[in-house]
């Protein structure tokens, strides 16, 4: 059972009382449970015609310091209607499911409870109320460092989840960073240049990719889908006889289109076999002595 | 064993007192005025000229062996032109150098003074001192000769004829040289 449930039930409860308490009290019967040891041979006060019984889940509410130390004659544990002489109504007070008939309450458990109790159980209350105030207050803006509050019990772990399903359900979850792509990676430019502005492709008109231009470096990579062109049927005609040029000195046929030039290319050069062969050369004449220089010389003419 | 530089010192002695000139080793020696000996050259016919000049020639291939000694066939070309060269100096005929056209020997005579007119007789000295240093005949044709440059070709008998031939055609004395060297007949 949840705190507000319980501050729910008290709250009915304390209605309840207060609304008995201001019926006007005939007697103010009190069954006392019978003492221990003492005496046990005591005559019963004579029974109650009808007793009105509350529902209490939790003998907490009777703080020891609400119940009084020495209670009087006319106080006793159990709380009961006081009946009026008119009225034979019985008032049961459930708790949950269960009545307080159901309840196997003990004697000592059942508890009257007198205006001046009511009071200042309604002042238990109303200090509880504010103290469980000021603990929703604060429940409601944690601190970003604090923990999750801990379930008391599986019940009320299993209602905080659910709790935070449905709140998780009305906000955006936020993407986790994609992994990185395969690729060049962009180099930074240097400082005191600026990246070139990054043309859009739909602002360039058609005119601009058929004028011939060439592509600046932004355009180049990117793609631009052209129209397919229409088919057509195309005819070749005579090809019509075009006057000489005036400027030709000599008379040349034109050369019919069917005619291909044959290239003769030089086959390369084989480097093993060397270009040119040495023959012959004049063998020169260096004379040792006077004496050679001088019979070479004679012998000249012979 | 080195052949020794040419030295000229002490070369020539003058004895005023008997009225001779001297040349190392050698007889008197006659100072004559070079005009008088062309004009004489010039009514002595070639033969005459020619012995005339191996006489001369062979007067300094005397002086240069005696030089050299025994080393003089294996003397340089710079050896030989220098101490023939030097002798012809003293004898008062010019200065001689030597060019070698392949393998065509060129004595070359500047500031003769006979000029034109003695060349037949610088040629005949030339043949006279290679005879007589060298051992060999050879002929010294006359190639040609400027103002100042005379150029003679020592060559043997069989192709002194054809060079003074092609001279003779017109040919200049290099095409002359060339054809020697191609071995041409005519």
């Amino acid at each position: 059972m949840s705190s507000q449930d319980q501050i729910g039930r008290l709250q009915g409860l304390l209605a309840r009382v207060q609304r008995n308490a201001a019926r006007p009290r005939v007697s103010a019967a009190v069954a006392m449970p019978p003492p221990p040891a003492p005496a046990p041979a005591q005559p019963e006060p004579e029974p109650e015609p009808e007793e009105e019984l509350v529902a209490m889940d939790e003998p907490v509410l009777m703080a020891p310091e609400a119940a009084p130390p020495e209670p009087p004659p006319e106080e006793t544990s159990m709380v009961r209607a006081i009946e009026e002489p008119a009225q034979e109504e019985e008032v049961l007070i459930e708790a949950g499911e269960a009545s307080i008939e159901d309840l196997d309450l003990l004697e000592e458990e059942i508890v009257d409870i007198t205006e001046a109790e009511a009071a200042e159980l309604e002042a238990v209350e109303a200090a509880a109320e504010a103290e469980e105030a000021e603990e929703a207050e604060e429940a409601e803006e944690p601190p970003a460092s604090s923990r999750r509050p801990i379930a008391g019990s599986v019940g009320e772990a299993l209602a905080g989840a659910a709790e935070a399903v449905e709140m998780d359900e009305g906000r955006e979850i936020p993407l986790k960073t994609p992994p990185p792509e395969s690729g060049p990676q962009a180099a930074p430019l240097p400082q005191g240049i600026a990246a070139p502005a990054v043309p859009d492709l739909d602002d360039v008109r058609e005119a601009d990719i058929l004028s011939g231009t060439q592509p600046t470096a932004a355009q180049l990579g990117a793609t631009v889908e052209l129209e397919p062109a229409e088919p057509a049927e195309l005819e070749l005609g005579e090809p019509v006889a075009e006057a000489p040029p005036v400027h030709l000195v000599r008379e040349e046929a034109p050369l019919p289109k069917a005619v291909e030039a044959q290239v003769v290319k030089r086959p390369a050069v084989a480097t093993a076999a060397p270009a040119g062969a040495f023959v012959s050369a004049a063998r020169s004449f260096q004379p040792q002595s006077f004496a050679e220089l001088l019979d070479a010389s004679l012998s000249l003419g012979r | 064993m080195a052949v020794p530089r040419f030295d000229p010192s002490h070369s020539v002695k003058f004895d005023l007192g008997r009225g001779s000139v001297h040349l190392e080793g050698t007889g008197p020696r006659l100072l004559v005025p070079p005009d008088a000996l062309v004009e004489l050259c010039k009514h002595a016919g070639s033969d005459s000229l020619t012995d005339f000049g191996r006489r001369l020639g062979t007067e300094v291939g005397l002086r240069i062996t005696a030089h050299w000694g025994d080393s003089g066939q294996n003397i340089s070309v710079e050896g030989f032109v220098e101490h023939l060269g030097g002798n012809l100096a003293l004898l008062g005929f010019g200065n001689l150098s030597l060019e070698r056209w392949g393998k065509a020997l060129v004595f070359v005579v500047e500031g003769s003074p006979l000029a034109g007119q003695g060349d037949l007789l610088l040629g005949a000295m030339l043949e006279g001192a290679l005879q007589r240093c060298m051992g060999r005949d050879g002929r010294a044709v006359l190639l040609g000769r400027d103002a100042d440059h005379v150029r003679f070709l020592m060559v043997g008998a069989p192709g002194a004829e054809k060079v003074r031939a092609w001279l003779a055609e017109g040919k200049t004395w290099g095409d002359a040289i060339a054809r020697l060297h191609e071995g041409g007949a005519g």
